[in-house]
Parts: structure tokens; sequence; C-alpha cells
């Protein structure tokens, strides 16, 4: 990994903890198990389309970590580890196949499954009898995923106009930024 | 291509968890054979459940021949009609069991009632009423602290003694075929045999097995309902085989203390331990006490089992171990 | 496939995902038994129908569930995001779970005569 590639995941890693802990202040919406907004997911999508899974993953895993000792619940890393690797492997296996204008539909996706990753844990440890939560878990995860993408879309697709990135845009492969530089309108 | 692959993966896995929803029903695999006079019925979950039953059938089947009062080929027969026999392993780990009960319930349980229940005519089916004189020439020949077992040597030193092991012939047969199927891979099994229910472990689907009993006085209803798991239930009544003389009913639960059909005040008592063997004999011994003693002696060996006693005045009695697992339509009484 | 196609699969996903969540919320199954299972084991069974005073069960891991009035819930627990306390009562077919306690509270489903087997011979000779 050379030296940009590491100052970017660093960077974005602290961003992911920094929107991590400040949402996990905000008490629970609804009174179900696995419902949260997943604000730091954004920062995760954004690291996957602009640099790749090589940054990405590092990424996650140090946001899992990390976020798990400083907000306390070191126990529930479990389950953010099942649904992360679940919802990160499909995202690093399609990534490339869609237009930036689609980001929302891989957070979406991902989203879904980053859920079922986690009540699979549950009923692992608990009991299958979980999986009832299954239907409120995937409508949840579609709209929480819809809200997370549109934030790392647009962050994606503007990106570009920040001279910097314009000029030294990471060129590590599948790096949307060097192959796209033109908006498709959408 | 992708695109359309991450669209089935979606549906896919949002559908297919949902197919987990409803409970599977597995297989399971019944026998039901008649032996030791009763009907018994043995059901199992598991890929090698028929294997198994028929495994536990034969052993079952076994045990009877060793253990029967009227199949001359049975060593109880020799036993009771020679005075003396060697026996085989099952059979002397019976007896052993037997005066080990024996001491534990203070003489309630006694196999030694062998020729108290020929004089009444339980084992002909041509039921009499033993004269006083008679009962008491009997008590002589009662008593398991007379029998003699050296080894797996029985003597019977009075001529005219007989033991009888049915009082807990089939908890032994109901563990012995629970131990077949487990050693055959079976983890969920129900056994009933004739009555004595022996549950190994849980239903398939985790829940505890559910085992009624009956009522007393209502042979279509039912006193309530245990919940099990790994566990033994044995109830015995004197309802379960009786007779009239003169108005009277006589039924085949002797004290053998008086010689006579125990009437201490219970008409029925269910153990549930873990042991089928112990929840047989100590069925048999609670009844003969009567509910004070039976309580007293529930009290001083709480850890071993825990009981449901019908009284004959239709009260419902549930010891506090086992009154979370217990339901029932009727009111029923737990006791501490 | 085109952003369209999409948005329509996601719609239509959500819609169903939502009914069925408000499906599985809503049946009650007909009798009132239900189990308390602590890692995978049905650690007790409530008759929600005979319970006649209000009375608590402590669970091994700092949960305290609570019978009362035909309901059953969580009184207490000491898990950080008390979402399985904000439940209320079991409804439904919605499970009270407390995940880092590994506890699920649910209806068992009892479709049959409501025993397996019957303990006392039949009366006769």
């Amino acid at each position: 990994m050379n030296a940009r590639k590491v100052t970017t995941a660093s960077l974005l890693t602290a961003l992911a903890l920094a929107v991590y802990i400040v949402e996990a202040q905000i008490p629970p919406l609804l009174p179900l198990p696995g419902i949260k907004p997943g604000l730091s997911n954004a920062v995760t999508l954004f690291a996957l389309f602009f640099a790749g899974p090589g940054v990405a993953a590092p990424v996650l895993v140090a946001r899992i970590l990390l976020g798990g000792l400083l907000t306390g619940q070191a126990f529930s890393m479990l389950y953010s580890a099942a649904g992360g690797f679940l919802s990160f492997a499909f995202g690093a296996c399609v990534y490339r196949r869609f237009p930036r204008n689609q980001v929302f539909v891989v957070s979406m996706i991902s989203a879904v499954l980053h859920n079922i990753g986690q009540l699979a844990a549950a009923a692992a440890t608990s009991s299958a009898a979980v999986f009832a939560y299954l239907p409120a878990l995937v409508a949840s995860g579609l709209v929480t995923g819809l809200f997370t993408g549109l934030c790392a879309q647009y962050a994606l697709l503007h990106i570009g106009k920040i001279g910097f990135f314009k000029k030294n845009a990471l060129t590590a492969s599948g790096s949307f930024i060097s192959q796209r530089t033109e908006d498709k309108n959408h | 291509m992708w695109t359309r692959i991450s669209a089935i993966l979606l549906i896919f896995a949002i559908l297919a968890p949902l197919c987990g929803c409803e409970a599977k029903s597995p297989k399971s695999q019944s026998v039901e054979f008649f032996t030791m006079d009763t009907v018994m019925e043995l059901t199992a979950y598991g890929k090698n459940a028929g294997t198994a039953l028929h495994a536990a059938q034969a052993e079952i089947i076994r045990l009877d021949r060793l253990l029967s009062i009227s199949d001359p080929e049975s060593e109880i027969y020799r036993a009771n009609r020679d005075g003396f026999a060697e026996l085989s392993g099952d059979t002397a780990a019976l007896v052993r069991e037997s005066l080990a009960l024996y001491e534990l319930t203070g003489g309630a349980f006694d196999i030694t009632v062998y020729p108290l229940m020929d004089a009444w005519g339980f084992y002909s089916d041509e039921y009499r009423l033993p004269s006083d004189e008679e009962r008491a020439r009997l008590a002589g020949l009662v008593g398991s602290d007379r029998l003699a077992l050296e080894g797996d040597a029985l003597t019977l030193p009075e001529p005219g003694m007989g033991i009888d092991l049915g009082g807990i012939a089939k908890g032994y047969a109901s563990d012995r075929a629970a131990e077949t199927l487990a050693d055959n891979g079976v983890a969920s099994a129900l056994i009933s045999l004739g009555g004595n229910i022996v549950a190994l472990g849980s239903k398939p689907d985790g829940m505890p097995w559910r085992v009624a009993i009956r009522d007393p006085l209502d042979e279509n209803a039912f006193s309530g309902i245990v919940r099990v798991t790994d566990t033994a239930v044995v109830t015995s009544g004197g309802y379960e085989r009786c007779f009239e003389l003169d108005g009277k009913s006589y039924h085949h639960i002797l004290d053998p203390a008086t010689g006579l059909p125990a009437r201490n005040g219970l008409i029925s008592v269910t153990i549930i331990c873990e042991s089928g063997i112990l929840a047989d004999g100590l069925s048999t011994a609670l009844y003969v006490m009567g509910e004070e003693k039976a309580l007293a002696f529930w009290r001083a060996h709480l850890e071993l089992f825990d009981a449901v006693l019908v009284t004959d005045d239709g009260r419902v009695l549930v010891t506090s171990g086992i009154a979370e697992a217990f339901s029932s339509e009727r009111d029923f009484e737990v006791v501490r | 496939m085109k952003t369209r196609a999409w948005i329509a699969l996601f719609a239509a996903l959500l819609l169903v995902s939502c009914a069925a969540a408000w499906y599985v919320s809503h049946r009650r199954p007909a009798d009132s038994l239900v189990g308390v299972y602590q890692d995978g084991r049905l650690v007790r069974c409530v008759d929600l129908a005979l319970a006649a005073e209000p009375y608590d069960i402590a669970l091994a891991d700092g949960c305290v569930v609570r019978v009362e009035a035909g309901e059953i819930r969580m009184l207490s627990s000491d898990c950080p995001d008390q979402i399985c306390v904000a439940q209320g009562a079991l409804t439904g077919n919605l499970p009270i779970v407390c995940v880092p306690n590994r506890v699920v509270i649910r209806y068992l489903s009892e479709p049959d005569a409501g025993y397996d087997a019957v303990s006392g011979a039949v009366p006769g000779n």
C-alpha cells in the first residue's frame, strides 16, 4: 500500500469513526433491534468507489473495531462484523459494474445484506426465531441504504470539483475518478 | 450482467430466510407391540430411528422373558418355584434396586408381596377375598429383608415366598429402552410402556415433551399435563386394576404391612424423575404410604423426584419442583 | 439495468417487506403458551392463561422477565440498548429479543391435541 492510499484510508477511517460515534449517541428510534441510520456506511461506500476495496476494507474493519471499543459496545462487534462482512463482500464484487449514478443501488442492497448478516449472527447465538424480524429489517435496510447511498453518491459525483482531487486522483484500479471524469447527466 | 446478478441475489436473500420461518417437522417412526402384559409404544426421531426402535423393542422383549412371573423360562419363575436361583446381570440389578427401594421407602415398596397377590387372585384372574387368618399367615412370608442376595445368587428362605418384579420391571425396561435408543444415535424419543413414560431429550423442535396424567376418576380426562425433557413419568393408581366383591372394590396395590389394598387417601400417584426404575418403584411406594407420609418422604428427598398426587377427596397436589412445568384445567395445590 | 428499473424493484420490495413486517407482528397464535429461550435452549415455559398473580423470572444474565395479567414482557435488562425493554408486551409473532444476552421470548405453537403421551394405564384388568 503506498503512502497515498494509507493517508486516504486513515482520513476516511477518522471520518467514519466520528460519524459512528456521534450516531451512537442517538437513542434507538424504533424498539426493534438492528435499526440504525448507519451513516458511517456512507463513508465506507465512498471509500469503495473512490479508492477501491483495498482502501475501503481497512476503513470498515477499523471502524468496526475502534467504533465498538470507543462506544463501549464491544459485544455487538460480532454482529457488526457479520453484517459488515456480508455487505462489503457484495460491494467489493460489484462496485465496478455500477455507474456512479447508481451508487445508491449498491448501497441499498448492501444495507439489506448487512441487516441479514446481523440477523444471521443473532440467530446463531440465540435462536432462529429472530428471523421474525427479517421483513422489518429488510424494509429499514432499503430506507437507510437509500439515504446513505445518496450521501455517498453525491460526494462521489462532486468530489472532482475540488481541485486537489481533480489533479491528484487516485489511480488505484477501479477508481472511478480516473475512469469517468465526465459526469453523466442523470 | 452483474447488475442482474445483484438483483437476483437481493431477491433470493430476502426470500430465502422466510422459508425457514415455518418449522420443518422431521420424520418420526414408531413401533407398537404387546409385552409385559401391556401395550408398548415407542416413538423416535432421527435418521437411525428405525434401527434404534427395533433394537429397543428387542431389549424390552428380552427383559420380559427374564422377569416374567408366569413364563416358566423366566428367572423369576424359577426363583419362586425353587426358592433359589442364579440370576443374570439385569435381574440381579433389579433385585438389588428393589432391596434398596425397600430400605428407602421403609418397606412401602416390597417385591415379596407375591404370595399375597396370588392369594387375592391377581395372577390367576380368579379374584377372591383372603380371610384374616390367611393374611396373617402370609404376612410371615412377606418382607424383602428376608431375602438373601449373595452376589447374583438369590435365596428365598421360607417355602411359599415369592417375588414379583412387576412394580419396577417396566420402569427398568423403559430406562434400558431409552439407553438403547440413545446408543443408536437417537436424541429425541418418547417411550410409553403401558403408561410408564420416558422422555428422551426434548421434541425435535426443542420443546419439552408433554405428558398428560390420566384422571383416576375419568378415563377420558386428565389431571394435568407436565412438560418434561429427559425424564420419566410413571403413574400408579388402584383404578388400573381392581375387582368388585359384595359391593366393595379391591385394587391391586397391596400394602405389604396389612395385606390389604392400600387405602391411605391417595387414588393416583405420579412420580417425575430422571430414572424410570425409581419412578416406577416410588409410584407404588407413595401410593401405599398415603398423603402425609408421601409428602414427608418427598420433602426428605427433594432432589430425587417430584410428584403429582390425587387424593380420594379429589384434590390434586403438585410438588413445587415440577409446579412450573405443570398445567391443568382443574384447580391444583402446590406443595412445598 | 436502468436506474428506473432498480427504483421500481426497490419500491416493490419495500412494499412487500412492510406488509410482511405488519403481518408478522400482528398474527397472534391461538393459545397462550410462551417460551423463554436463552442461548437457544428453552429455559422456561409460561402459560399466560394460568398466571394468576404477577411474577418475575430472573434470567442468568441480568434480564428480568415479568408475567402479569396475561402478558409477558422484559422488565429490565443490563443491555446497553434497552430495545427489548422498550418493546413492551409480547404480541403476535414478533419475539422479544435481547441480543447481547441471547434471550428470545416468543409464542410456542401447539397445533395438536395438547399432549404427546399419557401416563397411567387404561383402567381394566
